[in-house]
C-alpha cells in the first residue's frame, strides 16, 4: 500500500502534470479507496489536514511574508539598504553580500528556514532585481542562505529532532551553529565569486552612493534607523526569550505598518490593505500544500511506513559510515516530497546510537539535511516561496540552487563523518 | 479597467481579513503574555484557527488564479491533443477530490459537533472545521468556472484553425 501512495502521487504530479495539492489528494484518497476505507476514511483525511493546517509555525510563515511585503512597499527595505550602501556602496558586490548576510542574519533570529526565505525574499530580492543582478541566481542564493535558518540556532529542526530523539538541544545547537556558519561562509564566498562577473547596474549603484554621500551621515542614519530597528526588534525579542517566533512575526508586521503609515508616510490605509491583499498569492501558493505535506506523516503511519524503513536499513547497512551516508541519502530523498523527520528520527536515532555515532553531530547533521531539504524539487517549499517573489519558475530556481544544495550537503556529510571537527564545541 | 464583482475577489478579501486577524491575535497574545499571563495562549489559538480557514480558502484561490504549484517539465513534451485532454482532466479530478473532501469534512464537522469539542478559548472546534467544506466547496465552483474557460478557449482556437 505504501507503493500505491507514492505511485498515485508521482503519476498525478509528474506524468499528468497536475497540481501538487491534487497529487497529494490522490496519494491520500486512492489508497483509502483501495482498502475499502477500512484503514482510514475521508473523515480521517480531513481531520489530519485540519490538525496540520492549524500550526503556529505556518502562521509565522504567513506573517513574515506579509511583513516583508509591507516593509518592501513601505520603503523600509530601501532605507536599510541605503544605510549599508552608505558604507559599502563603492564595492560591486556590496548589495548581494548584504542581501545574503541579511538572509543568514534573519536565519539567526527566526528559527524557521521557510519563514526566513519568505521574509528576506520579499524584502531584498526586488531590490537586487532593481539593481540589475541575476534574479534566478539570487532567488536561489537567498533561498539557500535562508534555509540555513533551520540549522543555525534557534533551529526548529534541531528542536524537533531533540524532542523525538530525547537528546540535549543546547549541545546540538552548538554543533548546528558550527555546521551552519561553515555553510554560510561558503555561500558568501560563492556570492563574491559570482559578483566578479554579475556586477548589476554599477552606474545606478554609484549614482545612488553619491546621492547618499551628499545627504550626509546624520540624515542617512536618521532616516534608516527605523528600518534598521526592525531586525533588531525581532532578534532582541527572540534571543531574550521575550517573544516566540510567531509573536515576533506579528510584531514585525505591526512595526512595519506603524513606520510605513506614520513615520515614512510611504503607505496610506488603502495602500496597506493592498499590501495585505498582495501578500495573499505568496501565502496561498504554499498553504494547502504544507497542510497536505504535514498530514502525509499521519498517512504513512497508517501503513507502518516507519517500521518498513527501519527493517530495510538494518538489513542492508553494517558500518557507521555506510549508515551515515545512507541516512543522508534517505533524508535528502524524503525531503524532496515532505518533511519526514517525524517518521525517520524515531527509527534512525537508536540505530545511530547502537553504531556508536556521536548523537549530537548525527542529530545536527540530520537537522541540516532537513533545513536544506526545503531547496530540493519537486516539493522544495523554499523554491515555491521564492518563485512568485522572483517571478521565476520554481524549476528554474531549482536548477540554480542545486549546486548550493550539493555543496552544503557535502559540508554536512563531512562534519558527520569526521565528528572531531565539531564535538569540541560541547565536550 | 474591468470592475470585479464581490464573488470574483471573495477569496483574496477573506484571506486578507484572515491574515489581519492573525496579526491582531498574535499581537494581543504578546501583550497578554506580559500583562495578563493567565490569558496568554488564548489569542494565539484564535490566530491558528484563522490560519486554518486561510489555508483551506487558499485551495480555491489557487484554482481561480492558476497559482497552484505544478511540475510540468514532462507534460510540456506531450502532443497538444494530450495536453488538451489533461487540461480538462485536471479540473474534473480536482472536482472529484474536492467533493470527497467536502463529504469527509461534513462527517468530521458532524462528529466534532456531536462531541461538543472546544478549544482552550472555549471556541467550538466544529466552526474551525467548517473550513475544508467552505474551501473545497468554493474550489468546486472555481473548477467549474475553469472548465468553462478551457472549453471556450478550445472553441476559439478551433474556430481560428478553421
Amino acid at each position: 500500500m505504501l507503493a500505491l501512495i507514492f505511485i498515485s502521487f508521482f503519476v498525478v504530479l509528474l506524468l499528468m502534470g497536475f497540481s501538487m495539492t491534487l497529487a497529494y489528494g490522490a496519494a491520500f484518497i486512492i489508497p483509502a479507496a483501495a482498502t475499502g476505507f477500512t484503514q482510514y476514511d475521508l473523515q480521517s483525511i480531513v481531520s489530519w489536514l485540519c490538525k496540520a493546517a492549524g500550526k503556529s509555525t505556518y502562521v509565522a510563515i504567513a506573517l513574515f511574508v506579509v511583513s516583508g511585503n509591507i516593509m518592501s512597499q513601505g520603503k523600509l527595505t530601501e532605507q536599510i539598504f541605503a544605510f549599508f550602501q552608505y558604507f559599502l556602496g563603492k564595492s560591486k558586490s556590496c548589495i548581494p553580500v548584504v542581501a545574503v548576510l541579511t538572509a543568514i542574519f534573519y536565519g539567526m533570529i527566526s528559527g524557521s528556514g521557510m519563514a526566513v526565505v519568505a521574509a528576506v525574499g520579499a524584502m531584498v530580492l526586488p531590490m537586487l532585481i532593481d539593481y540589475g543582478y541575476d534574479r534566478a541566481f539570487f532567488a536561489a542564493m537567498l533561498a539557500a542562505a535562508g534555509s540555513l535558518g533551520q540549522l543555525i540556532p534557534p533551529s526548529s529542526a534541531i528542536l524537533q529532532y531533540c524532542a523525538m530523539a530525547g537528546t540535549d538541544e543546547g549541545d546540538m545547537f552548538k554543533v548546528g551553529a558550527i555546521i551552519g556558519f561553515t555553510c554560510a561562509v561558503v555561500l558568501l564566498a560563492i556570492t563574491l565569486f559570482h559578483c566578479r562577473k554579475d556586477t548589476g547596474d554599477m552606474d545606478k549603484s554609484l549614482k545612488a552612493y553619491e546621492a547618499l554621500k551628499a545627504e550626509g551621515f546624520t540624515k542617512v542614519i536618521g532616516t534608516s534607523i527605523w528600518g534598521l530597528l526592525s531586525p533588531v526588534i525581532i532578534l532582541g525579542g527572540i534571543f531574550t526569550n521575550l517573544l516566540s517566533v510567531v509573536e515576533a512575526a506579528a510584531i514585525s508586521v505591526v512595526y512595519a505598518c506603524f513606520v510605513s503609515l506614520f513615520i515614512y508616510k510611504s503607505l496610506t490605509l488603502k495602500g496597506l490593505w493592498e499590501a495585505f491583499k498582495g501578500s495573499v498569492k505568496n501565502v496561498a501558493s504554499v498553504a494547502m500544500m504544507l497542510a497536505f505535506a504535514v498530514a502525509f506523516s499521519s498517512l504513512l503511519d497508517v501503513f507502518n511506513g516507519g517500521e518498513v524503513i527501519a527493517n530495510a536499513i538494518t538489513a542492508v547497512l553494517s558500518t557507521p559510515t555506510a549508515f551515515i551516508v545512507a541516512s543522508v541519502v534517505v533524508m535528502s530523498i524524503g525531503m524532496m516530497f515532505m518533511n519526514p523527520i517525524a517518521i525517520i528520527v524515531p527509527i534512525v536515532a537508536p540505530i545511530a546510537a547502537s553504531f556508536g555515532i556521536d548523537p549530537m553531530v548525527y542529530g545536527a547533521g540530520m537537522s541540516g539535511i532537513v533545513a536544506i531539504g526545503s531547496l530540493t524539487p519537486p516539493f522544495g517549499v523554499s523554491l515555491y516561496i521564492m518563485s512568485p517573489i522572483a517571478k521565476v519558475h520554481p524549476m528554474t530556481i531549482a536548477k540554480k540552487v542545486l549546486p548550493f544544495w550539493g555543496v552544503m550537503t557535502l559540508i554536512i556529510l563531512v562534519y558527520m563523518l569526521v565528528p572531531q571537527l565539531s564535538v569540541w564545541t560541547y565536550r | 479597467m474591468e470592475k470585479k464583482g464581490f464573488f470574483d475577489v471573495l477569496e483574496e478579501n477573506v484571506i486578507a481579513v484572515g491574515i489581519i486577524i492573525m496579526v491582531l491575535m498574535e499581537t494581543l497574545n504578546t501583550i497578554f503574555k506580559f500583562l495578563v499571563p493567565s490569558a496568554a495562549g488564548l489569542p494565539e489559538e484564535l490566530a491558528n484557527f484563522a490560519y486554518t480557514w486561510v489555508a483551506f480558502l487558499c485551495a480555491s484561490f489557487c484554482t481561480k488564479r492558476g497559482a497552484n504549484i505544478i511540475v510540468d517539465a514532462l507534460t510540456n513534451c506531450y502532443p497538444a491533443a494530450v495536453r488538451g485532454v489533461l487540461d480538462y482532466l485536471q479540473y474534473i479530478l480536482d472536482i472529484v477530490m474536492s467533493v470527497l473532501i467536502v463529504y469527509g469534512g461534513i462527517t468530521f464537522v458532524a462528529a466534532t459537533y456531536a462531541e461538543g469539542t472546544v478549544g482552550k478559548t472555549g471556541f467550538p472546534l466544529w466552526i474551525v472545521y467548517l473550513a475544508p467544506i467552505a474551501g473545497f466547496g468554493l474550489n468546486i465552483v472555481r473548477d467549474v468556472q475553469k472548465l468553462i474557460e478551457v472549453k471556450a478557449k478550445a472553441k476559439t482556437s478551433d474556430a481560428k484553425e478553421a
